[in-house]
């Protein structure tokens, strides 16, 4: 792949690996966050009076996050590809 | 059995006949298993047998080294880098050959070498010569092509027309000089000349290569014009200051187009000789260059033989050391020695005998690459002393479970362990690259105690329910709002939004969480009260069953070194001490959790106090259980006696037995007790179960010379300890004071020290309460808000840089920080709280002859 080279061996291997990561990661959140985990329950971003508290829309708040994490994993998706690409084409060693 | 004790050693004397010698000890080095002392300490290394030889061996690893640098040089020449080692000794007529070829080759590539720079030398002064000539026809042109006339286009250097013809006729000197001294060379020569010469210059435009240095240089070429003899020698000399070099150059043009002519064809062909040069260069270095790795090994393996020869002793007909050899491996040795001796052509068998010594054996432990890095962090703090319990094997696990228990948590767990499994699939590539990088080696080596780590980690993880800050709910919560407390939610006003969930109500089934935290802790106020009460009494837990292991390891060693006083004067009222004492507090722990549950949990007594109560005798308002406080008082008792049993006990009978050495035909004296561990070198007669002391005198005796004849009794002990209870020789002095002393410390060491100890364990709480607090605030402070946002128009922008951000900072803060952090301090409670019960650790290590480890570490000698 034609891709030129734009930062050391180091760097790539480095940003490839944040990248699988968010790759592995990211969607495992978001199924959590689809399926209204209760360990995320302060993260959601649902902030009302508990007199106006409805379980329906802090459901779709989680649904919304989730949407969000999945996103972000097409995102990591394109970085670890970009990245293992750099990786691939220095040919080098990653041995220090 | 060699797992948990380092190996027996025995000390042989090695005949070597002269021929086989060099032979016989390549093959030691091959197989490294034998240590060799140096039989000529007092020798000057310069006054030894083979230093021609030595020498010899580190001329060749100099032209070695000379032809490496040419060929590095070369950058498109590749060394090969793995060499696979044949496992072969070299031939002592090698070094021969070998030096012969070394020597061609270096004197091939000198002489290449001075030739190419003297060609280079000649293309530098042709190209000069052509630069010169081609810009000398300009000025001459300018000068209106009459030569001699006066250069009228220029008004500042005039020259009397024409007065006298022959004084007017110009000398002309041109040459090459370096372009930044132009500048001064024209000063002085118009200071000198007085400005009656007259000085026209011009750049060569592309840098000329000094053939010696290799650098390139900017230089110009310079043409004076000057009248009269005199002013041309002081011009030629500046010249020469400057070291400028001057070139022939003819006035007439027609003469300088032929010169040119002439000079193109020389560089053209001197252009083709420096080609080739370079070619056939290239071509030898080439070659060696395949075999450079190969010579090097062979060097250092020749090398390193002819030393180990100068610790011979040496006389006519043999050659003569001592060594320490494992006794497990003498058939090995015996057979290598015989390879030796038939590849040497001689018939002569060469001989081992063995010595007896009183001196402490090196330790040797036998590792594999899972292993060996377990032994090093524990050879670190010190070595095993010789046949001591080695605590490697419980190291193995007891070392991963703490920092475990310091680290829990899923995910990072299974980063570690990853990373681990990366390094170990790889190892092979990893190992032949033979990297320079020592903290990447350091971690290297560490691999398998990395991937341990790792998966105790995850383990751990589980059972704090613990995955980057996150619970996992698996089995479903155990706790439940119960229904009338969910009625009343919806009335709360802001202020509280938290509610208390009495256990009678909310708890389901009274049955708990099946494995681990529950996941409701998570979102808990409160969970900290629980968990760092539970952390804190695990901790007590663990803490005091290591020290126990510990003081058990120390009862093996007694019985192994058959010093049954140790084991009734120490072991046992240690034992009495901590586990009655500490053994008693992780007793009311384990008793508390189970006797007390929420229907009586206001009436529980708080364990401090009550620990606290029965150091002070007063009787306790809550019981834990009926007819604790007598129980205290006689655990209380027995450990008070201890301490002045720990104390008194050894020195007095180490003090009778040395007044009454004829009442000493006990049976305790027939297995020949020692005293307490002085100076720790343990004699070593035939085998190690007769010991000795030094600096004790009594009636331990020593085996007679003549019965050492044969090596390995082991059924002689018993017998030979019988007789001669007599003639104990007392030359060493029995000073009751310093044992006094010495038993004084050690009594004070264990007790305070169980104290401090089992507080010191506190820290595996301490750690895990940090690391959790970390990765949550890591999370609610970073992660957190990245998920913060329900819609995709700002939330993806900023989701995918925070998630890489939390990742990083996971990697450095919580990985590494806190893994070095647990890793440091688990390591600490090994070496100080768990060592310091049974370890003395004051052995030397094995360092045998080992070409394996002359090869990887040429530079040390």
């Amino acid at each position: 792949m034609a891709v030129p080279v734009f930062c050391s061996p180091f760097t790539s291997f480095f940003c490839a690996f944040i990248g699988l990561w968010g790759l592995i990661m990211c969607p495992i959140m978001g199924a959590f966050y689809y399926s209204h985990a209760i360990t995320f329950v302060e993260d959601v971003p649902y902030d009302v009076e508990p007199s106006d508290f409805s379980k329906d829309d802090l459901e779709s708040t989680y649904e919304k996050v989730a949407i969000n994490l999945f996103i972000s994993t097409g995102v990591y998706f394109v970085c670890f590809m970009l990245c293992l690409c750099q990786f691939i084409n220095r040919k080098t060693s990653l041995i220090p | 059995m060699a797992l948990f004790r380092c190996e027996e050693m025995a000390l042989y004397q090695l005949f070597l006949q002269s021929e086989a010698a060099y032979n016989c000890v390549g093959e030691m080095g091959e197989i490294g298993l034998v240590q060799f002392r140096d039989m000529n300490p007092d020798v000057n290394a310069f006054q030894r047998k083979f230093v021609n030889e030595v020498r010899r061996c580190e001329e060749m690893e100099r032209k070695l080294r000379f032809i490496e640098k040419e060929v590095k040089k070369e950058a498109h020449i590749n060394i090969p880098n793995n060499v696979p080692d044949l496992k072969q000794v070299p031939a002592a007529r090698e070094m021969n050959e070998l030096d012969n070829q070394l020597e061609k080759l270096e004197n091939e590539l000198r002489e290449l070498l001075s030739n190419q720079e003297q060609l280079q030398k000649n293309f530098l002064e042709l190209t000069e010569l052509k630069q010169v000539l081609l810009r000398t026809s300009i000025f001459f042109q300018e000068g209106g092509g009459h030569f001699g006339a006066p250069g009228g286009t220029d008004p500042e250097y005039q020259i009397a027309p024409s007065e006298d013809p022959g004084a007017s006729k110009l000398g002309v000197v041109a040459g090459v000089i370096k372009r930044e001294l132009l500048g001064a060379f024209e000063r002085v020569l118009w200071r000198v000349c007085r400005g009656n010469v007259f000085l026209k210059h011009a750049d060569i435009e592309e840098p000329l290569t000094d053939p010696t240095t290799g650098d390139s240089l900017l230089k110009c070429v310079f043409i004076v014009f000057f009248q009269g003899e005199q002013l041309g020698n002081r011009v030629k000399k500046i010249c020469e200051g400057f070291r400028a070099t001057l070139y022939p150059c003819p006035e007439q043009t027609a003469e300088r187009r032929e010169m040119l002519k002439g000079v193109e064809a020389r560089i053209a062909d001197l252009q083709v000789v420096l080609d080739q040069t370079l070619s056939h260069r290239t071509r030898v270095l080439e070659s060696a260059a395949a075999n450079l790795p190969l010579w090097f090994v062979k060097v250092r393996k020749i090398k390193s033989i002819y030393h180990t020869l100068n610790l011979f002793q040496v006389s006519q007909k043999y050659l003569q050391v001592q060594c320490w050899i494992p006794i497990t491996d003498i058939p090995k040795i015996q057979a290598a020695l015989d390879k030796g001796t038939s590849d040497a052509g001689s018939s002569v068998p060469s001989v081992l005998s063995q010595v007896p010594t009183k001196e402490q054996p090196p330790t040797f432990n036998r590792t594999n690459k899972f292993t060996e890095g377990f032994q090093t962090i524990i050879d670190a703090y010190g070595v095993s002393s010789y046949r001591e319990m080695n605590p490697m094997p419980f190291t193995v696990i007891t070392f991963p479970f703490l920092f475990a228990v310091m680290f829990g948590d899923c995910g990072h767990g299974l980063i570690m362990a990853l990373f681990a499994g990366l390094l170990i699939w790889k190892e092979k590539d990893i190992i032949a690259a033979k990297s320079k990088n020592e903290i990447f080696m350091m971690f290297f080596g560490g691999r398998y105690l990395i991937f341990l780590m790792g998966v105790f980690s995850i383990y751990t993880g589980i059972l704090y329910n613990d995955l980057f800050s996150k619970s996992m709910n698996i089995f479903g919560s155990q706790w439940a709002i119960p229904q009338d407390v969910a009625k009343t939610l919806a009335g709360y006003s802001d202020n509280t939004d938290t509610v208390e969930l009495d256990p009678k109500d909310s708890f389901k089934d009274k049955a708990p969480y099946p494995f681990g935290l529950d996941p409701i802790w998570q979102v808990a106020d409160n969970k900290l009260d629980f968990l760092n009460s539970f952390k804190m009494k695990l901790s007590v837990i663990l803490g005091v069953m290591h020290m126990l292991f510990g003081v058990v390891l120390s009862l093996l060693n007694h019985t192994y070194f058959r010093k049954p006083l140790n084991v009734i004067a120490e072991f046992i009222p240690q034992v009495l001490f901590l586990g009655g004492l500490f053994g008693y507090l992780v007793f009311m722990i384990i008793y508390k959790w189970f006797a007390f549950d929420y229907t009586n949990s206001a009436s529980a007594p708080q364990l401090l106090i009550t620990f606290t109560d029965m150091f002070m005798l007063s009787a306790p308002d809550d019981e834990l259980y009926s007819g604790q406080y007598t129980v205290q008082v006689i655990i209380l008792l027995v450990g008070v006696a201890c301490v002045p049993w720990m104390l008194f006990v050894k020195p007095t009978v180490l003090y009778m037995r040395h007044r009454n050495p004829a009442a000493g035909l006990t049976f305790k004296n027939l297995n020949n007790l020692a005293g307490d561990d002085g100076e720790g070198t343990e004699g070593l007669i035939s085998n190690d179960e007769l010991d000795r002391e030094n600096g004790i005198g009594g009636d331990d005796h020593v085996i007679s010379p003549d019965t050492h004849g044969a090596h390995s009794s082991n059924g002689n002990a018993p017998g030979a300890g019988g007789h001669g209870g007599g003639h104990g020789d007392d030359d060493e002095e029995f000073d009751f004071g310093q044992i006094m002393i010495l038993q004084a410390i050690h009594t004070i060491e264990f007790c305070l020290g169980c104290i401090s100890h089992t507080a010191s364990y506190l820290r595996l709480w301490a750690l895990s309460l940090a690391h959790a607090e970390l990765s949550e605030v890591l999370w609610s402070m970073v992660m957190s808000i990245g998920l913060s946002y329900d819609s995709v128009f700002p939330g993806i922008l900023i989701l995918p840089p925070i998630f890489a951000a939390w990742a990083v900072l996971t990697l450095a803060i919580l990985l590494l920080m806190e893994g070095l952090s647990a890793f440091l301090h688990a390591l600490r409670l090994h070496w100080v709280e768990f060592q310091s019960k049974f370890y003395h650790g004051e052995g030397h290590l094995f360092t045998p002859f080992s070409f394996k480890h002359i090869v990887e570490n040429p530079l040390e000698d």
